[in-house]
């Protein structure tokens, strides 16, 4: 088609009309479940034939099917990622994974070391992929990319390698008791109480830098500031999981009472351990799943209503209760139909939270030039990080 | 020829704005004209290059200098095209079709339900043989620190008592399995009463207070220890440690971005859980141990009719389930009296088999065998003149 040399051309001739008034723009996900399911379910098939391989392929048509069935403005996105890149990443990920299992299993001391490692390699392998990532997606026929470099990445996520390297030689150091040592859990309690402290603050760089250095064409992205805002997050999400740490509790009283288990000795102290354990799991499932969705439906407003990109600001109208509810409801069906369900559900949680996000354009979109991106083929990361299962979806 | 015509819209791949075209796909070419008619271009259907179709989502034209025409009806441009002679791939036919995806899911189950059946044990056999014995021994080593860190504490046996088991068994082991080379450890149980012993990769067998006290020491302990050593010459536990390793990658693969959470379960599940096979072939060779060290079956015997009664008593529920895992133990005794050339392979457990908690206290076991066995208290006195119903064949043991 070397016809087409002179498209460009003909298109500067006829200028399309700019739109005055600053545009609300909603989002639309037309995916639907039965479709998803088709596309999963063969998935799933050939990534058992061939053991695993085919993953990386996966992978591609899952993000091509819900990225192109995601339309703002009369346009889709689009996914370009190679799946051949993906699976290089995927396999070095496997490598560390082995590696580091492996370690764990031979001595505490080699998979501390695995794991301070993976720790120090965290920052590199989040930069390659939010590049990727960013890099093969395209909207209206331009990319988005993440304009930054490897030692930036370092300086913005050092102060959560650290954190996590103090809590793995902490864990490391309780695990290796003797067999006659008592475990000593006062360092574990300690980084623990560090983590709890600095999550909000570590949280907040990360977002920050994330959002602060993507583009869409030559169209800069820009992150407020919001350490406080994630302070404020974190604190109520803890005061909504804490009825359920004291329903835990009084969960566990109720059975050791009714079982009678302090007098009858360790046959009764037994027989009290199973209804005590299916207490204790079914409350924290119920404890992650509203206090998991609560923290991530008030993360999407938080983090969106502070990302803009020059004239373009976010707005978005999702409801923690409509959240868990979903969560609740599909992740219900899933397990009763031993994971069939998941595409049904994995399709209504992206609607849910797709369509609730609105975008407002101080200015009209078409307007917005091309930057001079390079197309992106960084291998590793995306692969990598998307194997250890990190969250870092935007 | 059919011929289809298609609405999309036209990106430079300079700017956002777009262009809206119309698409005409006929006689093995397609055509994009501008809305006012004009045709913008022209190319045989051979040389197109379009992005994949997804489901009924929408696709992109890819043009040569970076430019794209979006088609938002995917659909229809996939069915115009399958009208023209393009046909689609065989992975997004595949998709496309009820039939052809609940036929993948019957597939998939058959494949999953075939490599847990042959696959995996075949696998964990042959990585078993092909692992040297330094590997072997550290993945032994590990499995043990993490069973002292949360469910072993330090022996409570004396000094002597130790030494005295240890000076029977090497005795019994010098005569019936020269050459192997083992270690006894002495543990206790956290949680129960722990009337259990087991072999980990590597040559170590953990013989925890309880199965101590309750064979007393003597010859059914080391009918125990051959058990074990046979779990262990056979190189059961890595491979069955590899097979709950294998069982956790395939279920990571398949839920892996749903929870990595469950998928840490199976494999603690699939830990030492060991074959009906092994427990015989296991059985077996404390026999073998047994005749080598000048002793007879009965030991072994014995020694299950012990489990048997422990398992009864301790009923449902607690922890260290997790390593009880062996067969029905009535068939297991009637199998151990057959190889060992004692009379009449069917008879029950002798009466005599006594109980194994040292402690006297009344443990109120709400058992579901109740009915048949009225006594469920632990005192040694109160269990000699019980013999086994048949109920019990049912229960399994603690090792």
């Amino acid at each position: 088609m070397s016809e087409l040399a002179s498209v460009p051309a003909l298109l500067d001739a006829s200028p399309s009309a700019p739109a005055p008034q600053p545009q609300r723009l909603p989002i639309r996900f037309t995916g639907q479940g039965g479709e998803y399911f088709r596309i999963w379910i063969v998935n799933v098939l050939l990534t058992l034939l061939t053991l695993g391989i085919w993953s990386a392929w996966a992978k591609v048509r899952t993000t091509r099917y819900f990225c192109s069935n995601t339309q703002l403005g009369g346009a889709a996105f689009q996914y370009h990622g190679n799946p051949a890149a993906i699976l290089r990443g995927r396999l070095l990920a496997a490598a560390i994974f082995i590696t580091y299992s492996v370690a764990g299993r031979v001595s505490v001391s080699a998979g501390l070391v695995a794991g301070v490692a993976l720790t120090l390699l965290s920052p590199w392998l989040f930069y390659t992929s939010m590049r990727f990532k960013l890099a093969n997606t395209s909207w209206r026929g331009l990319r988005f990319g993440f304009e930054s470099t490897a030692r930036e990445a370092y300086a913005a996520l050092a102060p959560a390698v650290v954190v996590g390297v103090i809590l793995f030689a902490a864990l490391a150091r309780f695990q290796r008791v003797g067999a006659g040592e008592q475990p000593n859990p006062a360092p574990v309690l300690l980084a623990e109480l560090l983590v709890f402290a600095l999550a909000p603050w570590l949280h907040a760089r990360v977002k920050a830098y994330q959002h602060g250095r993507a583009r869409y064409g030559a169209l800069a992205f820009r992150f407020e500031p919001s350490t406080g805002a994630f302070y404020g997050l974190y604190g109520k999400t803890f005061l909504v999981a804490l009825p359920f740490g004291i329903l835990a509790g009084a969960g566990v009283t109720a059975v050791v009472v009714a079982t009678r288990s302090w007098e009858g000795g360790p046959a009764a102290a037994k027989a009290a351990l199973v209804p005590t354990l299916a207490v204790v799991y079914t409350v924290m499932t119920l404890a992650y799943v509203v206090a998991g969705g609560f923290l991530a439906a008030r993360l999407q407003r938080l983090v969106w209503t502070r990302t803009h990109a020059g004239p373009v600001r976010f707005t978005t109208t999702v409801r923690a209760r409509g959240l868990v509810r979903l969560w609740l409801v599909n992740g219900l069906l899933t397990l009763l139909t031993l994971g069939l369900y998941w595409p049904w559900a994995a399709v209504a949680i992206a609607r849910y939270r797709l369509e609730s996000t609105t975008v407002e354009a101080g200015a009209p979109l078409e307007t917005i030039a091309a930057g001079s991106l390079a197309p992106e083929r960084s291998t590793t990361g995306e692969g990598a990080v998307d194997f250890f299962g990190w969250d870092i979806g935007l | 020829m059919s011929e289809a015509a298609l609405e999309g819209l036209l990106f430079d791949g300079r700017s956002a704005a777009s262009t809206p075209v119309r698409l005409t796909i006929a006689d093995g070419a397609i055509r994009v004209s501008s809305a006012d008619g004009a045709l913008l271009l022209e190319g045989p259907l051979a040389r197109l290059r379009v992005t994949e179709a997804v489901g009924s989502a929408p696709r992109q034209i890819e043009l040569p200098g970076g430019a794209v025409v979006e088609v938002s009806e995917g659909g229809a441009l996939t069915a115009a095209l399958a009208a023209a002679g393009h046909r689609a791939g065989l992975v997004q036919r595949l998709e496309a079709r009820w039939p052809a995806a609940l036929a993948a899911l019957v597939t998939c189950v058959g494949v999953l339900a075939a490599a847990y059946v042959y696959g995996l044990p075949a696998a964990a056999a042959w990585v078993a043989r092909s692992l040297p014995a330094s590997a072997e021994q550290r993945l032994g080593d590990g499995v043990l620190e993490v069973l002292d860190g949360h469910f072993l504490q330090p022996t409570a046996l004396p000094e002597a008592e130790q030494r005295a088991v240890e000076a029977r068994v090497a005795e019994a082991a010098r005569l019936g399995a020269a050459g192997v080379t083992y270690r006894l450890l002495f543990r206790s149980a956290r949680f129960g009463a722990g009337v259990n012993a087991f072999a980990l990769p590597g040559g170590t067998v953990v013989l925890l207070d309880g199965i101590v006290h309750g064979t007393a020491g003597d010859d059914r302990l080391v009918a125990v220890v051959g058990h074990e050593l046979g779990h262990q010459r056979r190189r059961h536990s890595v491979q069955s440690l590899l097979k709950s390793a294998g069982v956790g990658a395939v279920a990571s693969l398949l839920w892996g971005d749903f929870s990595g959470q469950a998928a840490a379960i199976p494999a603690a599940m699939a830990m030492f859980d060991y074959s009906r096979d092994a427990e015989r072939e296991a059985d077996e060779d404390a026999v073998r141990f047994l005749r080598g060290a000048g002793r007879s079956a009965q030991p072994m015997v014995d020694a299950l009719c012990l489990l048997q009664s422990v398992e009864r008593e301790e009923g449902l529920g607690g922890l260290p389930k997790i390593f009880s895992t062996h067969p029905k133990i009535a068939e297991r005794i009637s199998h151990v009296r057959e190889v060992g050339g004692l009379a009449d392979p069917g008879a029950l457990c002798p009466a005599q088999a006594p109980a194994p908690v040292p402690e006297p206290r009344g443990a109120t076991c709400d058992d579901d065998d109740e009915e048949e066995e009225g006594e469920g208290e632990g005192g040694a006195p109160a269990r000699a003149g019980a013999t086994a119903p048949t109920g019990a064949r049912y229960t399994r043991s603690t090792r």
